[in-house]
C-alpha cells in the first residue's frame, strides 16, 4: 500500500480549506460562522430593542447618537458535528490504485477541514457490522491524532453497513459522510437511518478502475474478497459488456438513491489525482441548512 | 440418401471427448475481486436472457461438434440414388478374369472395385427391376437370373470370387445377347478393364482400368547340360519404370539360387540358372517386389521323368520313315520285317507298333498302333483305291502348323473313318488319314505308301511324322505338364485298376470320376499331382498351373475402353450422386465460421 499521507498531501490540505465553503447551522459555538444571529464578537446588524431582549447587548453609543435603543446583532458561532464513516471491509482492500487508501485520504482531508473550522469530528470505522469510534476530535491540534489513527486502519472482514451504522448514537444534528464502495443491499436503509437521525448525508462512492472496466480473459473463478464465495464464468466480449451495463446501472441507482435522501453524491475513482479529489469531488460538499 | 461406409460413425464417440476437452480447456484462473455484488447482478441479467442467448455463450463448442459431425458424415461417403435406370431388366456383367486381380487403389483390386460399383448400381435400380448377374472370364457364368430381390443380388455380387483365368467380358456379352431377346427393355452394365464390343447391346461399360506398375515371370523352362539341370526364366516388366528385381529359383519350396536382374520398362529379360543341383518334382521362379498383381510374380515348372518310348517298326524297307523317326527324341526303335514272328515281339510290350505295308493276324492288346498302306479289317475299312490325287491336311493337332501342306499321291486308299477317330489327311471329302483312340489304344492310319507320294520331299514331312509319333506315344498319366489357370489337362489313367486321384496345390485330394478325362478344375495356381495305383505300383505325374502371361499386361489402357466413346464407357455407374465433396465444403465453411467466431469473441 502507498504511503497514505505524504508531504504532497499536507501541502494540498492548506489550500483545500480555502476552497470548501461549508456552513452549518446547528451545534455548539465554534469556529464556524452560523447564518443564525447570535452571541459572538463578530458584528452582523442592528435592530430596535424589543421587550425581553438582553439589555447587555444594547448599543449605548447608538442610543447616545439616535436616542433610540438599538440592539447589536452578532453572527452566532456554533460548533459543527461531523461524522465520518469509513467502510473498512475487505472489499475496500482492492485495486492497483487502492480504494482503501483513497478512502482514508478523503477522510483525512475532510477531517482537516473540519478541525480547521473548530468543529467536532467523529471518525467511525465500519467493519463486520460493528462500529469502531474513538472519542471525538476538535481543534487543529487533534489533526495529528486523526492521522495517527487513520494510518493504522486495516481493511479486513466482511462489510455490513446497516448493522454498523445502527451502533451509532447520533445525539445532534450534523453532517454524516459515508465513504464506501457501496456494495451493500442495505445502502438505502443506511441512508434512511441517517436521515431519521437528522443527518445531512454525503456519500463518497469510492470504486477502483478495475471495477469500472475489468479486463478478464478466458475462464475465471471470481473470488469474493469478503465472503470468499466464488463464481465461475467464461469471459467474452458480451459478458464484459453485460458487466459494464450492470456497473453503470449501479452508479445510476446509487445516484438516484442519494437524490431521494437529499444526499450529496460524490463518485470517486481510486486512481483520481489528489487535486481532482480535493478540489473537484470534495468541493461539492456544501450542506444545506 | 444412403451411406457407403458405416464405420466412420464410430468416430462420433469423439463428441464427448471434445466436450471433455472443452471443459478441461476451461480451467478457471482464480481471480480475486473486491466483491461479487456486481457480477451477481450481471449474472441475473444474463440468466434472464432467452435460451438462445444462453446457447450463444457456447457456440464455439457447438460449432466444433457440428464440424465433427459433418466430417464424420463426409467419411461415410453419403450418396443419393437417383434411380435413373429406366429399364425393366438390368444385366450386370463382371469380368473376373486374371487381369482383374490387379490393384485398383490401395485397398481394392479391380474386381473388388467392380463389385462395389455394381452394388451401387443395384442399389440405384428402381424396385421391381429384374436383375441378372453374369461373371465372365474364358467363359460366362450366370450367377443370378432375373431376380427382383436387391439384397440377393448384393449378396451374389459380394460372393464373386477372383479367378486366374485368361479372358474378358466377351463370353458374358455373348450371353447377354442371347438373354436380352426375351425382354423389351434391358440395360447392360459391363464392369471390365479390357476392350469389349458392346454392339447390339443397350448399356455401357464401366472402366475398371487404372494405370499400374506390374512385372511378372512369363515363362520357366528347363533342360540338361552336361548332366546338370539348367533353368531358364523370362522376366517381363510391363510397367514404364525400370525395375531391379531379385529372381529366386525354388525347387520344391527350397530356395536354390538367387539372381538379380534389371529390366527396363516395357521390356523383358531372360535369366539363366546354371548347374542347378535339384532332383525333385517341381521348380518355381519368383521375383521380389510389390506390384499390381502378385500372383504373376511366380511361375511353376515340372520336371518330367525321362521315359524312353519303345517303338516296333514292321516294314520291308522305308528309308524315308526311318530317317524321319530318327529325328524324334526319346524313342527306341526296333525294326523287323518278319510279321510271322510278331507275337514274340508283343511280349516285349512296345509302346508303339508301326505297321508299314504289313499287318499281323492278331493285333497287340496294349500299346498304340500306326498303320501305313495296309488294310486291317479288325479296326477300319478301306473303301476304294484312288490314283493321282492331291492330299491335303484336315484340322487336327497332328497337322498343327501344317495347314498349307498338300502333296501328290499316285495310289491311295480312301478310308472309312471310324466313330472314334478324326481325319487329319483328306482327298476332297474322302479320308485318307485318321487318328483316334480305340479303348485305351491310339490308332493312326494312313492309306498310302510314302514311296508313292512326294510327301518325303516336302519340308513339312519330318514334322508330320514327329507329330504323329508324338500323338501316339503320349502315354503318361497326363498329357500336359505346364498349363495356364482354367486350361484343360487330359488325364490318361490305366484302365481296370483304381481310379486316379488329383492332388491339388493346397494338398487336398480329389478322386477323378473316370480313368480318362479332360480335367478342368485348374483354377488354383501351383503344382498339381495325379496318382494312380496300377496293380500295386503307385504311378505319379505332376503338372503346373501358372498365371496366364497375357493377363499380366495390365499396364496398358485398352483403346476401346479408354476411347472417345463416352456414351458406352464410364468410370462409375450412373444414378449415384456422391455427396462427400459437398459435405467437405460445408465442413470447411463451418471451420471458417468457427475461426471467425474465435477471433471475434
Amino acid at each position: 500500500m502507498d504511503k497514505i499521507f505524504d508531504s504532497e498531501f499536507y501541502s494540498k490540505l492548506h489550500t483545500l480549506r480555502m476552497s470548501i465553503a461549508m456552513r452549518l447551522a446547528a451545534g455548539m459555538s465554534g469556529g464556524r460562522k452560523s447564518n443564525a444571529k447570535g452571541n459572538s464578537v463578530e458584528f452582523s446588524d442592528f435592530r430596535e430593542y424589543q421587550l425581553g431582549d438582553d439589555i447587555r447587548r444594547i448599543d449605548w453609543n447608538a442610543y447616545g447618537r439616535f436616542d433610540k435603543l438599538y440592539i447589536k446583532l452578532f453572527m452566532e458561532e456554533k460548533e459543527g458535528i461531523f461524522q465520518i464513516f469509513v467502510d473498512t471491509s475487505k472489499s475496500m482492500d482492492y485495486g492497483a490504485a487502492h480504494k482503501g487508501v483513497c478512502a482514508l485520504r478523503i477522510a483525512a482531508a475532510l477531517s482537516y477541514v473540519v478541525l480547521e473550522n473548530s468543529d467536532r469530528l467523529y471518525l467511525n470505522l465500519m467493519k463486520e457490522g460493528k462500529l469502531e469510534c474513538p472519542k471525538s476530535y476538535t481543534g487543529k491540534q487533534a489533526f495529528s491524532k486523526v492521522i495517527d489513527y487513520l494510518e493504522n486502519v486495516k481493511f479486513d472482514g466482511a462489510g455490513d453497513l446497516l448493522s454498523s451504522v445502527h451502533h451509532k448514537k447520533f445525539d445532534r444534528r450534523g453532517m454524516s459522510v459515508l465513504i464506501s464502495d457501496g456494495y451493500s443491499e442495505d445502502l438505502e436503509d443506511v441512508f434512511r437511518y441517517m436521515k431519521f437521525k437528522n443527518q445531512d448525508i454525503v456519500f463518497v462512492h469510492v470504486l477502483a478502475p478495475e471495477e469500472r472496466d475489468p479486463s478478464f480473459e478466458g475462464t475465471v473463478k471470481l473470488i469474493d474478497s469478503e465472503t470468499m464465495g466464488d463464481m465461475r464464468m467464461t469471459m467474452s466480449a458480451s459478458m464484459l459488456k453485460s458487466y459494464k451495463n450492470s456497473y453503470r446501472r449501479f452508479i445510476r441507482d446509487t445516484e438516484i438513491l442519494c437524490k431521494k435522501y437529499s444526499a450529496i453524491y460524490i463518485p470517486v475513482s481510486s486512481d483520481d489525482s489528489l487535486d481532482a479529489l480535493l478540489f473537484g469531488a470534495l468541493a461539492k460538499i456544501s450542506p444545506r441548512r | 440418401m444412403k451411406l457407403l461406409h458405416l464405420w466412420p460413425l464410430f468416430l462420433l464417440l469423439l463428441i464427448p471427448v471434445i466436450i471433455i476437452m472443452y471443459l478441461l480447456k476451461q480451467k478457471a484462473v482464480d481471480t480475486p475481486v473486491s466483491s461479487l455484488f456486481l457480477w451477481r447482478e450481471m449474472y441475473r441479467n444474463v440468466e434472464a436472457n432467452t435460451p438462445w442467448e444462453k446457447l450463444k455463450k457456447n457456440w464455439l463448442l457447438i460449432l466444433q461438434i457440428l464440424t465433427l459431425i459433418v466430417l464424420v458424415f463426409a467419411l461415410t461417403s453419403p450418396y443419393i440414388l437417383s434411380g435413373s435406370v429406366g429399364a425393366d431388366h438390368a444385366i450386370i456383367v463382371i469380368d473376373n478374369s486374371a487381369g482383374m486381380n490387379a490393384s485398383y487403389d490401395e485397398n481394392n483390386t479391380r474386381l473388388q472395385h467392380a463389385v462395389e460399383e455394381a452394388q451401387d448400381y443395384v442399389r440405384s435400380l428402381k424396385t421391381g427391376t429384374g436383375i441378372s448377374i453374369i461373371t465372365s472370364n474364358n467363359k460366362a457364368t450366370l450367377v443370378l437370373s432375373n431376380s427382383d430381390d436387391k439384397s440377393q443380388a448384393l449378396n451374389e455380387l459380394k460372393a464373386i470370387e477372383p479367378t486366374y483365368v485368361a479372358g474378358d467380358c466377351t463370353p458374358g456379352i455373348e450371353m447377354v445377347k442371347a438373354m436380352q431377346t426375351q425382354w423389351e427393355s434391358v440395360e447392360t452394365v459391363c464392369f471390365t478393364d479390357t476392350n469389349v464390343s458392346m454392339e447390339q447391346i443397350q448399356g455401357y461399360i464401366v472402366d475398371m482400368y487404372v494405370p499400374v506398375e506390374n512385372a511378372g515371370v512369363e515363362y520357366v523352362g528347363h533342360g540338361m547340360n552336361n548332366g546338370k539341370l539348367v533353368v531358364l526364366a523370362k522376366i517381363a516388366n510391363y510397367g514404364a519404370e525400370e525395375r531391379v528385381m531379385d529372381v529366386n529359383l525354388y525347387g520344391d519350396d527350397e530356395l536354390l539360387q538367387i539372381k538379380s536382374v534389371i529390366v527396363p520398362g516395357g521390356e523383358s529379360q531372360v535369366v539363366y540358372f546354371d548347374k542347378v543341383d535339384f532332383a525333385g518334382k517341381a521348380l518355381s521362379v519368383e521375383i521380389t517386389g510389390q506390384d499390381a498383381i502378385k500372383e504373376d510374380n511366380i511361375c511353376y515348372d515340372v520336371l518330367e521323368d525321362e521315359q524312353i518310348t519303345k517303338v516296333l517298326l514292321m516294314t520291308e524297307a522305308n528309308v524315308y520313315l526311318e530317317k524321319a523317326l530318327m529325328l524324334v527324341d526319346g524313342i527306341e526303335i526296333t525294326k523287323s520285317n518278319d510279321i510271322a514272328s510278331f507275337t514274340d515281339f508283343t511280349t516285349q510290350e512296345y509302346d508303339l507298333y508301326i505297321f508299314d505295308g504289313m499287318v499281323p493276324d492278331v493285333l497287340p492288346a496294349e500299346g498304340n498302333m500306326m498303320f501305313m498302306n495296309v488294310e486291317c479289317d479288325a479296326l477300319y475299312e478301306t473303301i476304294s483305291p484312288m490314283g493321282g490325287v492331291m492330299v491335303a491336311t484336315a484340322k487336327h493337332t497332328v497337322t498343327e502348323y501344317l495347314e498349307d501342306l498338300t502333296f501328290g499321291v499316285s495310289s491311295v486308299y480312301a478310308l472309312e473313318k471310324p466313330e472314334w477317330a478324326e481325319t487329319f489327311l483328306k482327298v476332297g471329302d474322302a479320308t485318307v488319314g485318321f487318328i483316334g483312340k480305340k479303348d485305351a489304344q491310339t490308332v493312326c492310319v494312313m492309306g498310302f505308301d510314302f514311296h508313292n507320294s512326294d510327301l518325303p520331299l516336302k519340308m513339312e514331312f519330318p514334322i508330320l511324322v514327329y507329330n504323329m509319333v508324338n500323338e501316339c506315344t503320349s502315354s503318361g498319366l497326363i498329357g500336359e505338364t505346364v498349363v495356364n489357370a482354367g486350361d484343360t489337362v487330359s488325364v490318361n489313367g490305366k484302365l481296370n485298376v483304381k481310379l486316379p486321384t488329383m492332388i491339388m496345390p493346397d494338398g487336398s485330394r480329389e478322386e477323378l470320376g473316370d480313368y480318362r478325362i479332360n480335367y478342368t478344375n485348374t483354377y488354383a495356381l501351383g503344382v498339381y499331382e495325379v496318382e494312380q495305383n496300377q496293380n500295386g505300383e503307385m504311378v505319379k505325374s505332376a503338372f503346373a498351373v501358372n498365371f496366364p502371361a497375357s493377363e499380366s499386361k495390365v499396364t496398358q489402357a485398352p483403346l476401346a475402353v479408354m476411347g472417345e466413346d463416352s456414351e458406352t464407357v464410364k468410370t462409375t455407374v450412373t444414378g449415384m450422386l456422391d455427396l462427400r465433396n459437398l459435405i467437405i465444403i460445408i465442413a470447411l465453411g463451418l471451420l471458417g465460421i468457427e475461426w471467425i467466431a474465435y477471433i471475434r469473441r
